[in-house]
């Protein structure tokens, strides 16, 4: 017995080693594992959250629906499997310290603050307890005097992590001068308790200063000195007043805007959107984007992310809001370029109507270099074209690549057993957004992958993969785009260019995903139409010029060839055939043309390619994966050769030479 | 960690598949192709009746039986009508196609919705820890994860133990004696072809057990997943030989299963580092050589210095 132990050490040792190397390959999870001992599965667990915000204003409430928002995308939803406590200082100090005292106390597994005075309050209570925090809505963190640091985003304290929003002032204030050129004195009433307002006011001086504008000054302590503070500076001259991140003062935005309409001058901030209020214009950041961000942050960390290796970065998803009728009656000239009226997501005309408008995006609010991965199953043309087509389509892409996102290719080469492995790896290695390629790719992808969106191609039916309902109603974060082949349109083809074709035949592949079901649906669509279909099964490379040949041999007026891939590699069988028995031949594969079909009409890969690459860029510019529908690419290739067809004995009508994409030779 | 969760309990689960494919190639010296059908034989059987609801235990245990089924076709055509060993086996195997095709009544069956073992995983994974991920040297666990492979390291020993115990039989016995000398076997009077029948039967019946709950694992059947499984078998089997020297019954048994263990982890290791896409069967096949040949070449290394006195004497 002994001996034969022995014998069994080799074995087991080379198994250790090899344990020993992917375990070493993935010491960066454990690392974040140690410092959270209790990062929860969303599944099977409820996680107690407490978010402490620091007054009821409508940015600060923008800024809470984005989060809760954010949070629900990562899979937690209050009520279910989030417990979770919202409490509002409104605006009063002392009570946000008592509130974030009893938020650390309590047995909470994160706490969520908006505003920087919130961030302040909670961070100050929390050094004992450091539990987890994620904060939102705070211009400036590394001046809050909570640990971070300015010139290193990584430094800060582990339990902590959030985004930056500072306002885009420069810019507001190069924008006021564009308007009205002749600009020169700006007054700006703020709070001076307030470490995000005077970072603000600090950085409008400097800005001033380059601007040639003179900024004039007028603090206060509470929202109701608003009023009084803004009419003095009216009184003093200033041509128009600016609104920063002021919490006191935002609370009395409508005062602080009377007071200005009082002196005919003009309101503009940096915190949309003030522009119903009578504000001129608003150019900062959306809150509710800023929210979201920080919310999807708050859900990895509760998936397991580690706070503590995120760097604090500043985001800017950056919206303009005018008002026309503000300008009406104002002391100087405002003008609203045709180009700032393009870029408003708010617009409201001169008539003080607002104008619908449609959503400008930033195509990578978040600032993050997106890992995508794209895992084919096996290699084949249609999802070598998609991929060409997804190339293509990156390059015209906003993002750039190695900024925004860093794209990773494998393939399992048709083994379905190394599926689950290549998954595996790829969320090891850290991917934030999965490509699957071809149904069992995503259906291993729909088993493995819970917390990052999926977008699958070169899917035939993700209903039948189990992704969701319908293409609207699916899992929450997989979307994509399936490749339905066009089978209506080819007989409304058919019958408008060949009416006289009843009798149609094919061949299908029994034996390949997809083939069958194409097969079956062509069959129910050609007898709704009134038309007759043959169909031949293949099952192998072998076999496809004997059953070409006994397809011909059938009483059939032409071969209607649907696409699957072993018609399409051996398209040429089915040419050789056709062309023996002098029979008409229409592909349903875009592709065959130069493999001798006569006319080819089929769904265009390269588009869906093209489509998948701007579904992965809507993910990335924040679309939630939920409400992106299943998408059918709509380029349809539609091409015809004359020569072919004479090969063939077939006459193409002069019209569907007129209505085709390319005629070739 | 979960990369090797994962890569553990499919080497585990496709131990079954390994097993079988040694009952056939090794015991009987066959290398029988209906593998390929009969691993997608039994996902399919499986995975029609959990769509309809059956507890997963009798459907797993179903596409088990349809697998030994399909096996016992196989024996039949190769013993009853003396057709070559390999032909039978391709002949079934292409059969199964459309077998498979009709049982699922198109080419793929997702098992998203189903109760399957799974889930039974996933439950005994929830009350191990309370739904908390359980910290395994340090790493955090999904417990179902753990779970999954505790559960497949138990099928794999359950079913390791069964074969032995089985082939210690007098029955058992008989059969690896007719792998083993053919005509001994006849001479002594014994029933070669119904031996041979029954190994074949029970061979598939191991790899459509594997093919089921390899379905049940990755959440759905498909007409293509048993493409290229005889060969990962064979590599199991070989590489478990060259591991441990087979030479006793029980060693080959537990060796194969090492093998199929250490091959996935093998290509879970390439996975990993990320090599470049059209180069992962190459890496495969260079993994499954150096297992072939490091073995000997140690023993080599070892024995040289014993050998060297050797033609002195």
């Amino acid at each position: 017995m002994p001996s034969s132990l022995r014998r069994l050490t080799l074995g087991v040792a080379l198994i250790l080693a090899a344990a020993a190397v992917l375990l070493l390959s993935d010491l960066r999870s454990r690392k974040s594992a140690s410092t959270l001992p209790s990062s929860p599965a969303p599944q099977g667990r409820t996680a107690r959250v407490a978010l402490l915000q620091h007054a009821s204003q409508a940015v600060l409430d923008q800024g809470r629906e984005g989060l809760l928002a954010g949070i629900r995308e990562k899979g937690w939803f209050p009520g279910t499997n989030l417990d979770l406590r919202l409490f509002n200082a409104e605006g009063d100090m002392a009570v946000a310290q008592t509130i974030a005292r009893q938020m650390c106390a309590d047995d909470h597994d994160l706490l969520l603050t908006i505003s920087t005075v919130s961030l302040q309050a909670v961070a100050n209570a929390n050094q004992a307890a450091r539990r987890k925090h994620v904060f939102a809505l705070v211009s400036d963190p590394a001046s809050a005097g909570v640990g971070i640091h300015r010139d290193d985003p990584l430094n800060h304290p582990a339990h902590l992590a959030g985004y930056g929003t500072m306002q885009p002032i420069a810019e507001a204030f190069a924008l006021a001068r564009e308007m009205n050129p002749a600009l020169a004195r700006v007054g700006v009433v703020w709070n001076a308790a307030e470490a995000n307002s005077e970072a603000q006011v600090k950085l409008a001086r400097t800005v001033c200063a380059g601007l040639g504008i003179e900024l004039l000054e007028s603090t206060v302590d509470n929202s109701a000195g608003v009023a009084e503070a803004a009419s003095a500076l009216v009184a003093r001259g200033v041509e128009a007043l600016w609104a920063g991140g002021d919490v006191t003062v935002l609370t009395a935005a409508d005062s602080l805007i009377a007071a200005a309409r009082k002196g005919r001058i003009p309101v503009f901030t940096v915190i949309p959107p003030h522009v119903r209020r009578g504000a001129l214009f608003d150019l900062g950041a959306d809150y509710f984007e800023v929210g979201r961000l920080a919310g999807n942050l708050a859900g990895e960390v509760l998936n397991g992310r580690n706070p503590a290796t995120e760097p604090i970065r500043n985001v800017m998803p950056e919206i303009l809001t005018l008002n026309e009728a503000a300008a009406a009656d104002l002391q100087g000239t405002w003008t609203f370029t045709p180009a700032m009226r393009e870029r408003a997501r708010i617009l409201i005309n001169a008539r003080g109507v607002e104008e619908p408008r449609k959503a400008v995006r930033t195509p990578n609010p978040g600032g993050r270099n997106w890992r995508i991965a794209v895992v084919n199953y096996v290699e084949s043309a249609p999802v070598e074209e998609t991929l060409a087509g997804m190339r293509e389509a990156w390059k015209r892409s906003p993002l750039v690549e190695g900024r925004d996102y860093t794209l990773s290719y494998r393939s399992a080469q048709g083994d379905m057993a190394a599926l689950g492995g290549i998954f595996d790896a790829v969320l090891t290695a850290g991917a934030d957004l999965v490509v699957p390629l071809t149904t069992p790719s995503l259906q291993v992808a729909l088993q493995k992958v819970r917390t990052i969106p999926v977008v699958f191609s070169v899917v035939a039916n993700p209903v039948v993969a189990g992704a969701g309902t319908s293409a609207t109603n699916h899992l929450p974060m997989v979307t994509g785009v399936t490749v339905e082949p066009p089978l209506a349109e080819a007989l409304q083809m058919l019958q408008t260019y060949f009416p006289e074709y009843r009798r149609l035949g094919t061949l299908f592949c029994p034996t390949e995903a997809n083939s069958l079901d194409v097969q079956r649906a062509f069959e129910s669509e050609c007898r709704a139409r009134g038309l007759t279909l043959e169909s031949v099964a293949v099952n192998g490379p072998t076999e496809l010029s004997d059953a070409a040949l006994a397809l011909m041999a059938r009483p059939i007026d032409a071969v209607v060839q649907i696409s699957d891939n072993l018609t399409s590699v051996g398209f040429n069988a089915i040419t050789r055939a056709a062309r023996q028995a002098r029979r008409p031949l229409i592909s349903l594969n875009s592709t065959t043309l130069p493999l001798g079909a006569p006319v080819s009409f089929g769904r265009d890969y390269n588009n869906t390619g093209e489509v998948t690459t701007e579904v992965i860029e809507r993910v990335i510019a924040g679309e939630d994966p939920a409400r992106i529908p299943f998408i059918v690419p709509p380029k349809i290739f539609f091409s015809a050769s004359p020569a072919n067809a004479a090969a063939v004995g077939m006459t193409l009508p002069p019209a569907l030479l007129q209505a085709v994409d390319r005629v070739g030779p | 960690m979960t990369l090797l969760l994962g890569a553990l309990t499919i080497g585990l689960i496709l131990s079954l598949l390994a097993l079988g494919v040694l009952v056939s190639f090794r015991i009987f010296s066959m290398p029988d192709i209906t593998t390929d059908g009969s691993i997608t034989l039994g996902a399919s059987i499986a995975a029609v009746l959990l769509v309809k609801g059956v507890h997963p235990v009798p459907a797993t245990l179903a596409g088990a039986l349809g697998g030994a089924v399909a096996g016992t076709v196989t024996g039949i055509l190769h013993t009853r009508f003396r057709i070559n060993a390999l032909l039978s086996g391709i002949l079934v195997m292409t059969a199964l196609y459309s077998v498979n095709l009709h049982v699922m009544g198109r080419s793929n069956v997702p098992l998203m919705q189903a109760r399957t073992l799974t889930s039974y995983g996933d439950r005994l994974g929830e009350w191990m820890s309370a739904g908390r991920p359980l910290p395994v040297l340090g790493w955090p666990v999904a417990p179902s994860d753990a779970a999954m492979t505790v559960l497949a390291l138990g099928g794999a020993a359950l079913a390791a133990g069964a074969l032995y115990a089985f082939f210690r039989t007098q029955l058992g016995t008989a059969m690896r004696a007719t792998g083993d000398n053919p005509q001994m076997m006849r001479a002594l009077g014994g029933n070669v072809e119904r031996h041979i029948i029954l190994g074949l039967a029970l061979s598939n019946g191991f790899v459509a057990l594997s093919g089921a709950l390899l379905a049940q694992y990755q959440g759905f059947a498909d007409a293509q997943m048993g493409i290229g499984m005889i060969v990962w078998g064979l590599a199991s089997v070989i590489i478990g030989e060259a591991l441990t020297g087979a030479r006793s019954l029980g060693l080959t048994l537990v060796g194969t299963i090492m093998g199929s263990v250490l091959f996935r982890l093998l290509v879970a290791i390439a996975l990993r580092w990320g090599l470049n896409p059209n180069d992962l069967k190459l890496v495969t096949a260079g993994f499954v050589f150096a297992a072939l040949v490091l073995p000997g070449l140690l023993q080599r290394l070892r024995s040289r210095p014993r050998h060297h006195p050797a033609p002195a004497s």
